[in-house]
């Protein structure tokens, strides 16, 4: 589909393709990149990639895969380049912190979202592009196997050490009920 | 027996299928520690969805107009064209007009430096120096084999490389270049024209005058 021989793109499946992907691929390349611009430069391109070499995919799911996996490589590559450096936290979050005391759920504050934003980045690789397709792709474990490549087993097992890391970083009090 | 942590988080991501999901629901309501456990997991996707992020709709409307060209067809790279090698055989693929663009660029300083240092002297230093810049023509090595078929992807590529690596530029086989005239300036500030800050360049009026190539690749 998007492309028949030599002739020009068809345009209406390309805006499908637009309109059930973009949000999605802007805001997982946002929150590697930590900037709009960059998230849109690298959205951008690999929209313009597949255009420019005509991509033959079977399907609209096919394409979208296809997508996310560039943009994610693409937002890594720019984290990359920006100099992100890994730091370990002892401790991030607080539980005086915490003014979720008395109430049910734990909240995050500003200072504590920069630090778990932080931590994110923080992560190799491998475990960070299983977190952030996971919760702002909104990707099920098979799905994610699919745009990064491997086994849906792997997945569970990189989401788990992903989660795990972050949390020995955020402390104890971290989603404490009192 | 409680259950492994990673099925927790499995079960909190709801992957884990029936009839175990229940059977993990059912453990949950009774262990406390499996319980904060599950609790610490949500409460940690809450905080990454929690995280300000940008304004999503904004760069939605910005990329929208950046890629509609694209989408109906307007923008067009050629792909056959000249290519690039790296190192290993790997080569870079540039549509045609880029490549002769590459090549033009050169061509044109040279040829501006014969028309500003008409000597003999200073044409062999010239050429000395085109073949140096040539030379020193470092790119750096190319980590997988892709195709770039437009100067932005050659661009984009490139800075994502880490480290430096090797370009060649050939032109394809069968490419032929050719005197095209002599050189003028297409425009050049008149005495009564507000002064842009531009710095103005005098040049004899005897010699030969630079020309700006009209029909650009």
């Amino acid at each position: 589909m998007f492309f028949q021989s030599d002739g020009p793109p068809n345009e209406a499946e390309l805006r499908k393709l637009y309109e059930a992907t973009a949000p999605m691929l802007i805001r997982v390349a946002a929150r590697i990149v930590g900037g709009s611009e960059a998230a849109e430069d690298v959205v951008h391109d690999a929209f313009v990639r597949l255009v420019e070499r005509r991509m033959p995919f079977p399907s609209l799911d096919d394409a979208k895969y296809w997508l996310i996996r560039v943009v994610k490589n693409g937002s890594l590559n720019v984290a990359k380049r920006k100099g992100r450096e890994v730091r370990a936290y002892e401790r991030w979050w607080r539980g005086e912190k915490d003014s979720s005391a008395g109430s049910d759920e734990p909240v995050i504050k500003a200072e504590s979202a920069d630090e778990l934003r932080r931590g994110l980045d923080s992560l190799p690789e491998g475990l960070k592009a299983v977190l952030v397709l996971k919760e702002y792709a909104g990707l099920n474990y098979k799905e994610i196997g699919r745009v990064l490549g491997i086994s849906e087993g792997n997945v569970k097992v990189r989401a788990f050490r992903a989660r795990e890391a972050l949390l020995a970083k955020l402390g104890e009090g971290f989603g404490h009920v009192s | 027996m409680c259950p492994d942590r990673q099925l927790i988080s499995s079960y909190v991501d709801g992957e884990v299928p029936s009839p175990w999901k229940e059977r993990i629901a059912e453990h949950l309501a009774s262990c406390p520690d499996c319980a904060k456990a599950a609790r610490r997991y949500t409460a940690l996707a809450g905080g990454l969805a929690a995280i300000p992020g940008s304004d999503e709709a904004a760069s939605l409307t910005r990329l929208r107009a950046r890629l509609e060209p694209r989408f109906s067809g307007i923008e067009r790279r050629p792909r056959e064209g000249g290519f690039a090698r790296g190192p290993q055989g790997r080569y870079i693929v540039l549509p045609l007009p880029i490549a002769a663009g590459i090549a033009f660029f050169f061509l044109a300083g040279f040829g501006a430096m014969l028309a500003f240092s008409p000597s003999a002297m200073a044409s062999r230093a010239a050429m000395r120096s085109m073949a140096a810049s040539a030379a020193e023509l470092q790119a750096r090595p190319v980590s997988s084999l892709e195709a770039a078929t437009s100067m932005e992807d050659l661009l984009s590529m490139l800075d994502s490389q880490s480290s430096p690596i090797t370009l060649t530029i050939q032109l394809p086989a069968g490419t032929t270049l050719r005197d095209s005239g002599e050189p003028r300036i297409i425009r050049a500030p008149a005495r009564d024209e507000p002064k842009t800050g531009l710095v103005p360049v005098s040049v004899p009026a005897a010699a030969p005058t630079a020309k700006a190539q009209e029909d650009s690749p």
